[in-house]
Formats: C-alpha cells, structure tokens, sequence
C-alpha cells in the first residue's frame, strides 16, 4: 500500500513540475498582440491603455479570436496590474511572449 | 595489531555518503556566487569595450568634424547608377557599405587592419575579403553565446550571398548602431515617400518625401550616408543612444559594412521576427517607426531585449538589461524593463522631447 501512495506522490510531483515548468503554451496570434499591447500597458503604468486591453480581450474572446484559457491569462496580468503590482504584471506579459520562442 | 589498525582506516558508507552530501551541498552554495563573479567579468568587459568605442568616435569627431555615417552608400535619388556601385534595386543600398565600425578602426588601435583595406572598393570587393573577416576582440562581448566567428552573408532566403561569384564572409559583432526611433531600411531606403512619427505621445505622424535620403527620416545619430555632428544633438548627447548590444544568439550583425542584397536572419523564431534588410547588419531602431501602432494604437516601441525579439533591435545577454554607449561616450546599463517612451525619447536625437531619469 505505502509503495502504491509512493508512486502516487511521484507522479503528482512531476506533474506539478510539468505544470510549473513548461511556462505558457503557444498562444493564438491575437493573444500575442494582446500579451504586447498589455506588456506596453504595464510598463507605463497607464490605467487607460489597460481599459483599452481590457475591452479587446472583451471582444476578441466573445468573437472566438482568443480562447477562455488564453483570456483568463490575460484577465489575470490586467487583475495583477490593477492590483497596483506593475511589475509583476510586466514581467507575466513578458513570460508570455518569451514562451513564444521556437515554437 | 597491524592488521586492526588498517581495519580502523576505512570508511564506512554512511560517512562516505555524508562527506559527499556536504561536499555537494557546499558547491552548490558556491557555483551560482562562481557564475555571478564571472559574468560580473564578462558585463566589466562589455562595458569597456563600448566606452573604447564611444572614445573612439568622439577622436573620429575630432579628426572629421562629423561622426562616420552608419554605412557609406553610393548616393542614387533614382536607384540607377554605375555597375561597380552594385545598386541594390529594392533597397537602394550600394557599394562601397563600410560601416562605423570599421571607420573607427584606426582609433582603436586597428589601424593596421584599417590600412590593409581598400576603402576606395566595396567592403565586399575580392582584395578586401581576406581582411574583413578578420576577428576583432573589442566588437565582441563576452556573455554573448550565439558564437564569435566570422559569419557568411546571407540572402533573403537563408542561402549564402554569392557576388561576382565569392560568398562573403565577415567579422562579426555584437554592438550595433542606433539609427533612432524610426526606421529606414529595406524598402524604405528605396520609397519616394514614407510617414514618420510627429508626437509619439499622440500616435500623431506627417508624411515625408524620402526618394533615396533616409535622413528625411531617421532621428537617430547613425544611418545610410549619415554625417551627424555634435551639434545635430539637440536632444543632448548624454540623453542620446549612440550604440548599443546585440548578442549573436537573436542575429548576426559585423563591424564591417553593408551588402547589398544582404538579410539578418533571426537565429529562432518568435510569431513576430524574421529576416530584415541589409542595413541590420550594423544598425538598429527603437521604434515607433512608420506610424505603426499595436492592436491598442500605442506605438510599437521595442527596447533592449524587448520580447518580439527582431533582428533590428537591441538584444543582450547581460541578465536583466543591457549596455548602451551615450553620444557623449558614457556607457550605462539600462534594465530590459526601461519604459518604452524613455527609451524611445533616448533613441532620438533631435525630436525636443524631455528625458526623464534612467
């Protein structure tokens, strides 16, 4: 039994280095745009250029150009950004296009 | 009694297990302090190599009264001119294409190289190919991993450029010149007309007539032909980018000039970067450029090591950041994190704009 809870624990750690390792998978290219638009965003630290991505993840999402997942990326950083954790927020939109590299 | 006493040497595997756990344990708390001291090394002498460079083009200043041209160019407004010019029909680009880097040479203690070459002829003519592959420790930083050998010349699809029948080999780089915000390259350099950036604060652009004079605009210090002076620096020279890093690892770029004809190829692909214009060789821009502005209508503006990774941007391997050279021959390490419109506010020479703190 206690080797079976072993091999368990095993695979729910690399899983959980699975998860955490692999960083963002590929994205479509409106959420590329967006992750960019929203890296400019928070680097300025401009409220109304986050309002302006906000309302495009709003409509890009509801026409199917970027999907749940990928939006709630994004809604994440903009929550992070408002949050007033700028920096945080850069660097998660720069995470998401570095993770775009060779793929 | 002897035989105890060899008995009592040995160890048992529990101690032999703990000493190599510590061991362990002591080498990992001391390679990443290893690894930092060497690359404190490495950025120490990046920074130096770029301060070398940044004299050199003020005693350059002193001996022409201009700094040298981003590239030299044979000057067309039409795109036609004599055979041995080797006019680039899309580009306008043209021989001879020596770049900054190799007008500098006689100020960084190369002036045997600079002498060995036919400056009159092409940088890619046969009795200068020999010479400029040569390998030049000064343009090279050391944290750059992407390689410090000489590189073949490549076309626009990847495959070696071939003129008068020599592929063309040149020493590489891994600093670049700034030729502003905007950019000019491609087939701009060949455009009767083209529209720049007016207020990149309002997005606001005018158009320009260019026909073959990229100094219609570029509003940085280097471009084809340029012959900026000290006081074409309105902006102030300690507030202007004059060169700046590109590793190998995103592209090759040389000290040596420009082909036409020639690409910069991205060495991986992002959904953004891909092959760019001759020029790219040895220059880059900051952006905005052109009135293009991303999907919010902010203008596009990519700083050091900005993430769409183009062939025409600043791009190092220093953690964190990058060096740039200031026209007035300081060398600063500015974060990968600058905010864009400063850093495009130091791209520009002459646009009156305000900089803040870096």
């Amino acid at each position: 039994m206690s080797f079976v809870w072993r091999r368990f624990g095993v695979v729910v750690i690399l899983f959980c280095l699975g998860i955490w390792g692999c960083g963002y998978p590929e994205v479509s290219p409106t959420s590329y745009e967006l992750s960019k638009a929203l890296y400019s965003a928070c680097n300025r630290r401009s409220d109304e250029h986050l309002s302006r991505v906000i309302e495009l993840v709003d409509s890009t999402q509801a026409a199917g150009e970027i999907s749940d997942r990928e939006s709630k990326w994004l809604r994440a950083i903009v929550d992070q950004a408002r949050a007033g954790d700028w920096e945080a927020a850069t660097v998660e939109a720069r995470q998401i296009m570095e993770d775009q590299v060779d793929r | 009694m002897s035989c105890n006493r060899w008995q009592r040497r040995g160890f048992t595997l529990i101690e032999l297990l703990v000493v190599i756990a510590i061991i362990a344990i002591l080498i990992s708390l001391l390679l990443p302090a290893v690894q930092q001291a060497r690359e404190a090394a490495r950025r120490t002498q990046c920074r130096n190599n770029l301060k070398q460079m940044g004299l050199a083009l003020h005693n350059y200043h002193d001996a022409h009264l201009t700094f040298p041209a981003g590239y030299y160019s044979f000057g067309t407004s039409d795109g036609t001119g004599p055979a041995w010019a080797n006019i680039d029909p899309l580009t306008w680009d043209a021989a001879p294409g020596w770049a900054w880097g190799t007008m500098l040479l006689p100020f960084i203690d190369q002036g045997n190289v600079y002498e060995g070459l036919d400056v009159e002829a092409a940088c890619f003519a046969a009795e200068n190919l020999p010479l400029v592959m040569t390998k030049m420790p000064v343009f090279l930083c050391p944290s750059s991993t992407g390689g410090d050998d000489p590189f073949t010349v490549r076309d626009e699809l990847g495959d070696p450029l071939v003129i008068d029948g020599n592929e063309i080999v040149l020493g590489r780089s891994h600093y670049v010149a700034s030729h502003g915000q905007e950019s000019c390259w491609g087939e701009c350099g060949s455009s009767p007309a083209g529209v720049v950036f007016s207020d990149i604060y309002t997005s606001t652009t005018r158009p320009v007539a260019i026909n073959g004079d990229v100094s219609k605009v570029a509003d940085g210090p280097f471009y084809r032909n340029s012959r900026t002076r000290m006081r074409d620096i309105s902006d102030g020279t300690s507030n202007t980018i004059f060169l700046g890093e590109h590793s190998s690892q995103l592209s090759e770029k040389t000290w040596v000039g420009v082909v036409p004809g020639a690409y910069t190829h991205p060495e991986f692909t992002t959904p953004e970067n891909g092959p760019d214009a001759a020029a790219t060789l040895t220059l880059i821009h900051a952006g905005p450029s052109g009135g293009e502005l991303d999907i919010t209508g902010f203008p596009i503006i990519h700083s050091v090591n900005f993430p769409t990774f183009h062939v025409g941007q600043m791009y190092s391997e220093h953690p964190g950041g990058g060096h740039i050279c200031l026209g007035d021959g300081s060398v600063r390490f500015v974060s990968e994190n600058i905010n864009l419109l400063l850093w495009a506010e130091l791209s520009s020479m002459g646009e009156g704009e305000v900089v803040g703190e870096f």
